[in-house]
């Protein structure tokens, strides 16, 4: 967590009008790319700054339905679909709410923050996926000024959120003209309270990961991993092919998600660790040297977790059509989970649309042979591990994993 | 002892090169124009490195990366992915895998950052292992720090006078390209600027083959920057160009090649030959000088430490010492410049790019040329320097699409500005040449309407200006300089202004 | 001094020779696929007609043709949007948007006003079928429609269907089944036109919008009346959406330009980029190279193009054959019945595989041998095809079923009123059986009539699988269509192709341009047999690279098992294995011995494996199944509503003891009833309506809540207020 401030500064406090005027003022913000995995820094900070939560909006899930609806004919360039649906989200929150909105918040995240951050080169987004705004917004600009016509600050500031010293200004600068009566200070504050509230909601999840890993290594289950950019959790993006996978009885796990518990990683990595072959659990040197990437990083790590984790029996990788940041790691992330045993599936050709037939086909063939190949494929991890790790001494606490 | 560490997956590391072994080892090395290329053999020659360039990428290269890596590539991977496979499968047909490689090694400029073109390697690690080499020698180097010390093994020292001499080789090879896209298309005898430019090359690969040693840290440094040995060769070089004649009221349009780093340099099937093919079609091509890319990757250092400023001590102290090095790299290229009679394009202002493509493009999203492609665009319209921007794509690059996706709000404001970005596929020649020659036409238009005022302006007539030229002789070599005049873009049209004795205007603000 | 400008079409040559601006000539005739001959004969009649001379007057040539005969007459090429920009400009300097739809291809120009003149945008494409004339052209001929009935058939006041946009195969399937159920052919036409506006609007606009005023070239546009209204529709539409005024006094029709001498623009296009270049440029050098050309420089250019072959000479097809004879085309396509209990009285074990066309069935024993088959062709009613199947299988003499597995689409329909042990997804069940005969395999190609499934095996497990039955480049319909073309019976086919000495090279990619590649090589001389072989020899690259997405063969494996219908043509293998062995050198490749029953046999491997003989077979046995009870309903409660194409689907409901019945259905059912569902088109309409998949989610949530799911968890909760703490 950020701890680089100091000196908490008193701020001036805020004038009535200033307080008022902010309690009314809409933000809209499209639920795309890497939003997927800093929501709750964003609405913890936009609290923080005494906005109402009722007025935080977020566009809906992706569909077909919205880019036909709100953003046909704003696309300027042939894009990966993550990317090119954006359009969709800005034309939804313009043209599509009830009450509209003032501002219509687009950050351009160029790096996340990450648990692998110090153990990686970089945590850098996608360069795609951070140009976004600038790309889409051209759509909206190229004819005439969409957002001026509706009254709607169109504010896509620059975030590094891996630097968590410079976002601050990076914010302030960007919302001084529409958030009244902000400083600095402020900013700070806020910035401080949305990295604690997307930590709190983080900790949750990995909590309840760890639960289910518990309860798996308790019954003897297995559970799925699934490797994919965090967007891919977007219906209309990953089209919830885990979910179908869900459907037939397994949990499961997403790897941005997974339990960073020092007890349970040090169990998994404890031989690569003696071994020299890693410096550090997230140490990913060992199979991807170019890590800039955040979420490449954890995809791989990802795919270092389940390759070793005994209950995780089946990896499957989720990918958009030609997407440029997954195209270099396709063969060792299937590399780094098959030598283990572990079952590896990939969906690496994901469009706007669900290929409804072949899916199901797929997720059959994947059931089928989960069923066949989980026991044995679990008896053989575990035989490679260092005795019995953190899980399996976990006591019982409910009956199903949830 | 537990086995699962030792059966798990692990990524490519090369085998060390030893001291011993690098006597017998050729390093292969490529991806930049011929000229660049042939002088930076030299510098390894000049280290005591035997090395040679790959041969230039062909279409087939680009069939072969398609089918050795993971699908879905861009497509300078795949020609780049490829060109090595194919040269290294038809020397392992000679003389056998293993032979292949004890006596190759490969060395590359390492990842850029997030793109998958940084990441490319990895697509290099597996074409080698498609094609049964999996123990071929890779070596990367970081763009980002001029030293780096010994590889492992000790064979290959990458130190700074091999890094400062191919920077003063890509300097110098620069400079020569843009004398030489300004001379061509006007030479009267066709052929001889060709023959004057290999000429040139040979001579500057052999003052780089025999570069005095001067130390191996800052002192040589200092020499390189303070030296007269590579002004001296270029105006050498500048003498040889003196005996081409050239006919400067031939009305041409000026195309500014940008793009993706790869394609804006390469000169052959992975760009379609665009260069010549704009040249046959009648444009004077404006080349992306490589240098230009140096600057902007000291910008972005520069822009990083930037954002500290005010938030972490000794960073003010740091941006002023990068600063200073930013000068001094382009004072060197000014002084290179200079000694070519200033005819080579200038190096823009990376600030004026960055101010330029400000309300388009952030100048801190990364990956790519960023916001170098929108600014020079705008730079080039707003200066005149150009009559059209021709923009090399790459298909499936991805800093790329979001910069040209950009552009889409530059030509909205500025429709008349020529932009014709380029998709280069590989394999679809016809469509993109096509498109090209659709936005030339109207930028030949341009050129001559341009030139028609300007007739109208100085009252001087292509007829008028011939006696005027031949009265003054030394206007009809390649080593004179017409000076820009910021009125027009255009050579014939500046020459005439020129003649009419038209002082440059004051750039516009 | 005269200009002539000559635009070669995929389809027509138009041709213009102009002096001081003036027209002096032109005309416009379809080729027939005879180019240069036509090209030959208009400037012959240039000569004539208004003295065009060799030596003086240039000539600029644009199209799709152009580029060959350009250098050969000395002519200039001008690229083809470039042509027709020009022309625009020229003659209508206030249109800001041009549609060109070709045969083969489509294109928008922009043009935006500037301080310097007008500047242009242009997108195009041309790689895909969709959006253009040959879309609308292929249906229109596949629904039996008259040109001139085309032309003239209405889009306003037509309801409309969804059409796939996307490729000019896909249309072909929609209008199919739209027309089975029913749809007026008009309305199919008028959703074609819909289609076509959609896809140029969709593709081709790259965030401009179209301003008036807009002007529609190209064939299509000219002569579809309904593709006129389409656009008429659309563009008022976005105008009226995007708040765009009209010019005072325009209506939007006044706005739509339809020019009648638009086929001319591009060769006058032509003349005027020409008028703007330096004298020499262009300089018509006579017609003496194009006619060389024509009488034998085409046929040298055969004759050089070709050479290379299916096989290389009689031994290499003798080699072939050894190797692969096991596959041989006279092989028929199900093994005879066998007479069962004299053999082997052993546990026998049934594998069925319910395709959309056919059911099949097979019988093994104990040992993996495969004792019996048999087949039959679908009559769309499910239940009577399985009790023809099972009467086969009895009279062959089986009796006791050890177990019984179904595959394939109507698997999960019948599994309980069959009384089936398994259900194997087909995947599963190739798999298995590919594995039985060939422990080794990597990759499994079974190229069907209408589909393409390429299975990759890792760890023995299908790690991916990649299905096409969409497109038709790859499959076996396209070979039997070429076929029937030159009347050879498919059996011969192979015997055909391996005749030919030497083919042309035909591009890989989309079915609809393949067949008129066919049309031009054929015109070059090329014979049936050459035409067929050729085909043969690009079918592995539409199977492995355009439909299958697989670049990197050597990625998938080095061992391949070859199956389904379209591989017992042995050209087809031959051309495989060719192509398999040129990318992966060290590849093994088998023809699988029953390559059609495949999945069956592979379902009754899964019985084998899973069969206890402590336990009984669910099998419900052979009285049972002859005397299964059902009724069947067909009403406007059956008809489907998950899409526009409605199918007017069957229930056909089967007495199952122990069944739960569809209490909750339009079309209710008591227990001890069991439904299935036939006369869908696609797999969705195996559910009957909003009820059942409401009935089908709970279970479903109930299971995801049991299992919990982080991805879930994070779209429920992560963008709902922040809860801050501390």
């Amino acid at each position: 967590m950020a701890k680089w401030f100091a000196k908490p500064p008193s701020a001036a406090p805020l004038s009535e009008a200033d307080r008022a005027a902010r309690a009314k003022l809409r933000v809209g913000i499209p639920k795309v790319l890497n939003v997927w995995t800093t929501h709750q820094f964003w609405l913890g900070f936009f609290q923080a700054l005494r906005l109402s939560p009722r007025n935080l909006v977020f566009s809906s899930d992706t569909s077909d339905a919205q880019m036909r609806e709100y953003g046909s004919g704003r696309g300027t360039v042939d894009c990966c679909y993550p990317v090119k649906c954006v359009s969709g989200h800005y034309g939804e929150l313009i043209f599509g709410q009830k009450r509209r909105i003032d501002i219509l918040f687009s950050p351009m995240i160029h790096s996340l923050s990450s648990f692998m951050d110090g153990h990686v080169m970089e945590s850098l987004a996608c360069p795609r996926v951070m140009a976004a705004p600038e790309n889409i917004k051209a759509g909206f600009l190229r004819e005439r000024d969409v957002f001026a016509e509706n009254r709607i600050a169109h504010v896509a500031p620059l975030v590094t959120l891996a630097e968590p010293k410079l976002v601050p200004r990076q914010l302030f600068d960007a919302l001084k003209a529409v958030v009244p009566g902000l400083s600095i200070e402020e900013t700070a504050r806020a910035v401080e309270a949305g990295f604690a509230t997307l930590a709190a909601f983080t900790d949750d999840l990995r909590a309840r990961s760890r639960d289910i890993l518990e309860w798996c290594a308790r019954e003897g289950r297995p559970c799925i991993m699934v490797l994919a950019r965090p967007y891919h959790m977007d219906s209309g993006i990953g089209h919830e092919i885990e979910a179908d996978l869900q459907a037939c009885g397994y949990p499961i796990l997403w790897s941005q998600y997974f339990p960073t518990d020092p007890d349970l990683l040090d169990w998994i990595f404890r031989a690569d660790l003696a071994e020299g072959l890693i410096r550090h659990p997230f140490d990913i040197d060992d199979v991807w040297p170019s890590s800039y990437s955040a979420n490449t990083n954890e995809i791989l790590w990802g795919a270092k977790v389940a390759a070793r984790v005994p209950w995780i029996t089946c990896a499957i990788r989720l990918g958009s059509y030609e997407c440029g940041m997954d195209q270099p790691t396709f063969t060792p992330v299937q590399q780094i989970v098959e030598r283990s045993g572990t079952l590896f599936f990939s969906f690496q050709e994901l469009d706007s649309t669900k290929p409804a037939g072949s899916v199901k086909i797929r997720v059959e063939t994947i059931a089928y042979y989960l069923e066949c190949n989980s026991p044995g494929v679990m008896e053989a991890k575990l035989r490679h591990m260092d005795g019995p790790g953190p899980l399996q001494t976990a006591r019982a606490s409910a009956e199903s994993p949830g | 002892m537990n086995i699962s560490a030792k059966h798990h997956f692990r990524t490519y590391a090369p085998a060390p090169v030893t001291k011993e072994q690098i006597e017998h080892v050729e390093i292969l090395f490529g991806g930049l124009h011929w000229r660049a290329e042939q002088v930076l053999q030299a510098v390894f020659a000049n280290m005591g490195y035997n090395a040679r360039p790959l041969p230039p990428a062909i279409k087939d290269d680009l069939l072969r990366g398609r089918e050795l890596a993971d699908i879905g590539q861009c497509c300078p991977t795949s020609f780049t992915t490829g060109n090595l496979a194919n040269f290294l499968q038809g020397e392992a047909d000679r003389m056998g895998a293993s032979e292949v490689s004890d006596r190759y090694i490969h060395v590359t400029a390492g990842s850029c950052g997030a793109c998958r073109f940084g990441q490319y390697h990895q697509s290099y690690e597996l074409a080698l292992r498609n094609i049964g080499l999996d123990s071929f020698r890779m070596f990367l180097i970081d763009q980002k720090q001029p030293e780096q010390g010994t590889s492992a093994g000790g064979g290959l020292d990458i130190n700074m006078p091999l890094t400062v001499g191919a920077v003063w080789g890509i300097l110098c090879t620069d400079v020569l390209q843009g004398l030489e896209y300004r001379t061509r298309p006007y030479e009267v005898q066709a052929g001889q600027t060709d023959a004057v430019v290999a000429e040139c090359v040979a001579y500057l690969a052999e003052v780089f083959r025999t570069r005095p040693y001067r130390g191996r840290k800052w002192g040589t440094v200092a020499w390189h920057m303070s030296t007269g040995y590579f002004i001296k060769a270029l105006r050498e070089v500048f003498r040889k160009f003196e005996a081409i004649e050239v006919d400067r009221i031939r009305v041409k349009p000026i195309v500014k090649i940008t793009g993706e780093f790869y394609l804006q340099t390469v000169e052959g099937d992975p760009n379609y030959n665009i260069h010549r093919w704009l040249e046959s079609e009648g444009a004077e091509v404006y080349p992306a000088a490589i240098a230009v890319w140096l600057d902007y990757l000291i910008r972005c250092q520069l822009q990083k430490i930037e954002d500290y400023v005010g938030v972490e001590k000794g960073a003010r102290a740091k941006l002023a010492a990068l600063k200073g090095a930013q000068r001094l790299f382009r004072w060197s290229y000014n002084r290179m410049r200079a000694a070519l009679g200033d005819i080579p394009f200038e190096m823009p202002d990376q600030y004026e790019l960055r101010r330029l493509a400000a309300p388009y493009f952030h100048h801190r999203l990364s990956g790519g040329e960023g916001d170098m492609l929108v600014g020079k665009a705008l730079w080039a319209h707003h200066k005149k320097k150009a009559h059209m921007i021709c923009e090399l794509s790459p298909y499936g690059c991805m800093p790329n699409t979001m910069s040209v996706g950009a552009m889409a709000g530059v030509t909205g404001k500025y429709p008349e500005l020529l932009y014709a970005p380029i998709e280069v596929k590989g394999d679809a020649e016809v469509h993109a040449l096509s498109r090209c020659q659709m936005i030339l036409t109207e930028a030949k238009k341009r050129a001559i309407r341009e030139f028609v005022e300007v007739m109208e302006r100085t009252g001087l007539t292509p007829e008028e200006a011939k006696p005027l030229l031949e009265a003054r002789s030394q206007m009809n070599r390649a080593t004179y300089r017409i000076p820009h005049t910021g009125l027009a873009a255009g050579m014939a049209a500046n020459t005439l202004l020129h003649l009419a004795g038209a002082r440059p205007a004051r750039q516009a603000p | 001094m005269k200009f002539a400008g000559i635009d070669v079409g995929s389809t027509t040559v138009k041709a213009v020779v102009t002096e001081g601006g003036e027209v002096l000539w032109r005309d416009y005739q379809r080729h027939n696929t005879r180019q240069a001959e036509k090209v030959l004969e208009f400037l012959e009649r240039m000569e004539a007609d208004c003295g065009l001379t060799a030596g003086e007057d240039p000539v600029f040539l644009t199209g799709s043709g152009a580029g060959l005969m350009a250098p050969m007459l000395g002519g200039k090429l001008v690229q083809e949007v470039v042509a027709v920009a020009a022309a625009v400009e020229k003659l209508h300097p206030d249109v800001r948007f041009v549609s060109e739809i070709g045969g083969e291809d489509m294109k928008t120009i922009f043009f935006t006003e500037s301080g310097e003149g007008t500047s242009k945008q242009v997108y195009m494409q041309s790689a895909c079928s969709g959006g253009t004339g040959t879309f609308i052209e292929k249906t229109a001929r596949k629904l039996r429609i008259a040109p001139e009935d085309l032309a003239a058939m209405p889009y306003e006041g037509m309801s409309l269907h969804k059409v796939s946009s996307k490729c000019g195969i896909f249309a072909e399937t929609d209008a199919n089944t739209l027309l089975k159920g029913g749809v007026p052919v008009d309305e199919i036409i008028a959703s074609l036109f819909e289609a076509v506006v959609y896809q140029n609007l969709a593709t081709l606009t790259k965030g401009n919008t179209p301003l008036p005023e807009v002007l529609l070239l190209g064939g299509p546009n000219l002569f579809f009346r309904g593709l006129q209204q389409a656009w008429r529709h659309h563009l008022a539409n976005l105008w009226h959406d995007r708040g765009i005024s009209l010019p005072e006094g325009r209506s939007v029709e006044d706005c739509i330009l339809v020019p009648e001498d638009a086929l001319y623009y591009a060769a006058l296009g032509c003349v005027e980029i020409g008028r703007g270049e330096a004298e020499g440029i262009g300089r018509f050098t006579g017609t003496g190279k194009l006619r060389w050309w024509i009488d034998e420089g085409q046929h040298e250019a055969k004759a050089k193009e070709g050479g290379k072959a299916l096989a290389r000479g009689a031994d290499d097809i003798r080699r072939f054959e050894a190797e692969y004879s096991a596959a041989d085309a006279s092989r028929p396509a199900t093994t005879k019945p066998v007479s069962v209990e004299a053999t082997d009285p052993a546990p026998l074990f049934i594998g069925c595989d319910f395709g959309s066309t056919t059911a099949k069935a097979v019988v093994m024993a104990a040992d993996g041998e495969m004792r019996f088959s048999t087949y039959v062709q679908s009559r769309g009613n499910p239940i009577e095809d399985a009790k023809s199947l099972f009467r086969d299988i009895r009279a062959g003499g089986v009796e006791d079923v050890a177990g019984l597995a179904l595959t394939g689409y109507g698997k999960d329909l019948l599994k309980d009123i069959l009384g089936a042990d398994v259900g194997v997804v087909e995947t599963v069940a190739h798999a298995k059986s590919a594995l039985d005969i060939f422990p080794q395999a990597d990759v499994i190609c079974d190229v069907g009539g209408t589909d393409v499934k390429i299975m990759i095996l890792r760890q023995g497990t299908v790690a991916d699988f990649r299905l096409n039955s969409q497109c038709s480049s790859g499959n076996g319909a396209f070979l039997q269509g070429v076929a029937e073309r030159y009347n050879v019976p498919l059996e011969d086919y192979a015997e055909k192709a391996f005749e030919a000495k030497s083919m042309p090279s035909l591009a890989m990619g989309c079915g609809v341009f393949l067949q008129s590649d066919i049309v031009n090589q054929q015109r070059k001389g090329w014979s049936a047999e050459e035409i067929m072989a050729s085909l043969a020899a690009v079918l592995p690259m539409n199977v492995w690279i355009y439909a299958g997405q697989l670049q990197n063969l050597r990625a998938a494996g080095r061992h391949f098992v070859l199956q389904g219908g379209t591989h017992r043509n042995m050209a087809v293998v031959k051309a495989q294995v060719d192509f398999i062995k040129s990318r992966v050198p060290e590849a093994e490749v088998v023809i699988h011995p029953h390559s059609g029953e495949a999945g069956a046999i592979g379902a009754a491997l899964c019985a084998r494996e899973a069969w206890d003989p402590d336990l009984p077979s669910r099998f419900a046995g052979f009285a049972r199944i002859e005397a299964l009870n059902y009724r069947s309903t067909t009403s406007e409660h059956t008809v489907c509503t998950w899409c526009a194409v409605n199918c007017k689907r069957a229930f056909i409901d089967v007495e199952v003891t122990g069944a739960e019945g569809r209490a909750w259905s339009k079309v209710p059912l008591e227990p001890g009833w069991e439904r299935v569902i036939s006369g869908n088109s696609c797999p969705r309409g195996l559910v009957e309506d909003a009820n059942e998949m409401r009935a089908v989610k709970a279970a479903m949530e109930e299971q995801r809540r049991v299992y919990p799911n982080l991805g879930e968890m994070v779209r429920e909760t992560a963008f709902r207020r922040a809860v801050i703490r501390g």
